[in-house]
């Protein structure tokens, strides 16, 4: 029996404006991943390849074993978030929503779609045009129009750089538990290595357009259960201390430095939890090491 | 009709009937001029047609027992009028086909729009119904509304209805022949050009010839008969088939967001 991936690409190569933006790269996506790579990597490129917005000049991209630059039918079942937030500044929201809506065969219940803009509280901008929103407000409304076609595919780039941390979270949490509901997989570009620990998801790192390295979720979680550093931008306070020690999913903290914990976990699943609560106490964090090394010079 | 392509056509008109500074021009300057020209017709017939008729070989032939004055006003509406009020509606609707495609490359919507399981069939039919419907509305009106001023003025001038409504009407069987035609060679246009204000300069090329349609007429180089509208028919007919299918078979749906 033949094994299907979600996402199969085969040698491809992007070339526009004469530059090459991705080169030679082959790839097998059988469930939620996150693309990692610096700015001009060719992670928004190499999505908008599996959106079906670009053709490869060489090689192939099948989604569900169809090409979905040709094939109508396979982008029925994708849902793409852009950077940029892409809806029709003229419109509302609602118009917004409802005119993607209505391209699709499938969408999301009512219910279904209230409950997801409660959560991210955009129940107050409905009635506004999208040119009066915030950039956040506007990636909220952008990330609820890719959602709502009930997509089996999710393809996000970029989808929380404009939150704020606690919108983020929330984001992040709705895309998890939709894709655990309805078995549908997602595809998460970012730069911002910290994420990747809060995605239960495999990471592919792009470099210079090519397949850096793979990293399976598993592994990545094994070399999490070490302790590892965790950068702030701020300087650490003693309450900040006082209030992770009284986390019963953190084994051990130490102060290394005025802005830098050494943490050790019992679970490498508490991570999320770990930074939920620095940021809920206000924190930005800059980094985190076993992580960041994702993206180091060294290749696998 | 593919339901998607209308879907695509109800967007593009709540976005163009969101602004009022752009559908006031649009439609305001088309419906005085329905207004002005007739009256201005009428007074010329009034004050100028003996002079101007003379110099008319086409009046000196026409029925010769009305009066000057309503011969001139049915030369002159039916040769200069008509062809004007068939070319203004495409000229104001040409503004929306212009930013069909390079308004979504500008604002950065397209990319989003090729994303979605529309076809490039329903997208481009999508686009030019946006421009069509409304220039064919406009058309209409224009036509109707200038029939009764003209006719109002004619009465009141010289107790007589000068137009002939069938030949009034008949030449409006063109507009939407002309419409498509013109707005689908400007919405394909606005699907290869970087943006919005190149492809308003291209479109205002496209335009010029349908600019020459009231000068031909009068220098006589062509004639507003039933004949002549029957070919302009086929011919607009098989040029819009040609035009449109050119557009969706050359459509390059990555142009536009590259």
């Amino acid at each position: 029996m033949i094994n299907l991936s979600i996402v199969d690409i085969k040698e491809l190569t992007k070339i526009i404006n004469n530059k090459i933006i991705l080169e030679d790269i082959t790839l097998r996506i059988d469930g939620n991943t996150v693309i990692l790579g610096r700015n001009g990597a060719g992670k928004s490129t190499l999505l908008k390849c599996i959106a079906g917005i670009y053709k490869a000049e060489s090689g192939s991209v099948r989604v569900f074993d169809k090409d979905p630059y040709t094939s109508k039918e396979v982008r029925e079942h994708i849902g793409y978030m852009p950077d940029y937030y892409s809806l029709y500044d003229d419109l509302s929201v609602t118009d917004n929503l409802n005119f993607f809506r209505s391209l699709y065969k499938e969408s999301l219940e009512d219910k279904q779609i209230r409950s997801i803009i409660e959560k991210l509280e955009l129940n107050k901008y409905l009635n506004l045009k999208v040119g009066q929103l915030s950039r956040g407000t506007k990636q909220k409304a952008s990330f609820i129009r890719a959602i709502q076609i009930k997509p089996k595919l999710m393809l996000l780039d970029e989808p929380t750089a404009f939150l704020d941390p606690i919108s983020a979270n929330t984001l992040r949490d709705i895309i998890d538990s939709y894709c655990r509901a309805n078995r549908s997989t997602y595809i998460y570009v970012t730069q911002r290595v910290e994420e990747v620990s809060l995605m239960d998801a495999d990471i592919v790192v792009i470099e210079n357009g090519r397949v850096k390295r793979r990293v399976k979720r598993e592994d990545l979680s094994r070399s999490l259960e070490d302790s590892f550093d965790i950068r702030l931008a701020k300087p650490i306070s003693d309450n900040l201390i006082v209030t992770l020690k009284k986390a019963d999913y953190i084994e051990h903290i130490k102060k290394i430095s005025d802005r830098v914990i050494r943490v050790k976990l019992s679970s490498y699943k508490s991570i999320k939890r770990l930074i939920g609560l620095i940021v809920d106490n206000n924190y930005v964090i800059s980094s985190i090491s076993s992580i960041y090394d994702l993206l180091d010079d060294s290749d696998e | 009709m593919n339901s998607r392509a209308i879907k695509v056509f109800i967007k593009d008109i709540k976005e163009v009937f969101s602004s009022i500074a752009i559908w006031l021009p649009m439609f305001a300057i088309p419906l005085g001029l329905s207004f002005l020209l007739p009256y201005l017709t009428v007074y010329i017939a009034v004050y100028e047609a003996p002079s101007i008729a003379s110099r008319i070989a086409n009046l000196v032939s026409a029925n010769i027992s009305l009066p000057l004055e309503v011969r001139f006003i049915q030369y002159f509406s039916i040769n200069v009028l008509a062809p004007v009020f068939l070319t203004i509606p495409v000229f104001t609707a040409s503004v929306i086909a212009a930013d069909s495609f390079a308004g979504e490359k500008e604002r950065k919507t397209a990319e989003l729009l090729v994303s979605t399981p529309l076809s490039n069939k329903e997208l481009i039919l999508g686009k030019i119904l946006a421009s069509f419907i409304p220039s064919v509305c406009l058309s209409f009106l224009v036509f109707l509304i200038s029939y009764y001023v003209l006719q109002y003025a004619s009465i009141k001038s010289f107790s007589y209805a000068a137009l002939n409504p069938f030949n009034w009407f008949i030449i409006l069987l063109a507009a939407p022949l002309i419409s498509l035609l013109t707005i689908s060679i400007v919405v394909i246009v606005s699907a290869h050009v970087k943006g919005v204000k190149e492809a308003q300069q291209i479109t205002s090329l496209l335009v010029l010839p349908f600019i020459s349609l009231p000068f031909a007429s009068i220098l006589n180089i062509i004639s507003f008969n039933l004949s002549f509208f029957i070919y302009l028919l086929i011919g607009l007919a098989i040029l819009n088939i040609l035009v449109i299918s050119f557009g969706i078979v050359t459509f390059d749906k990555e142009g536009l967001v590259r």
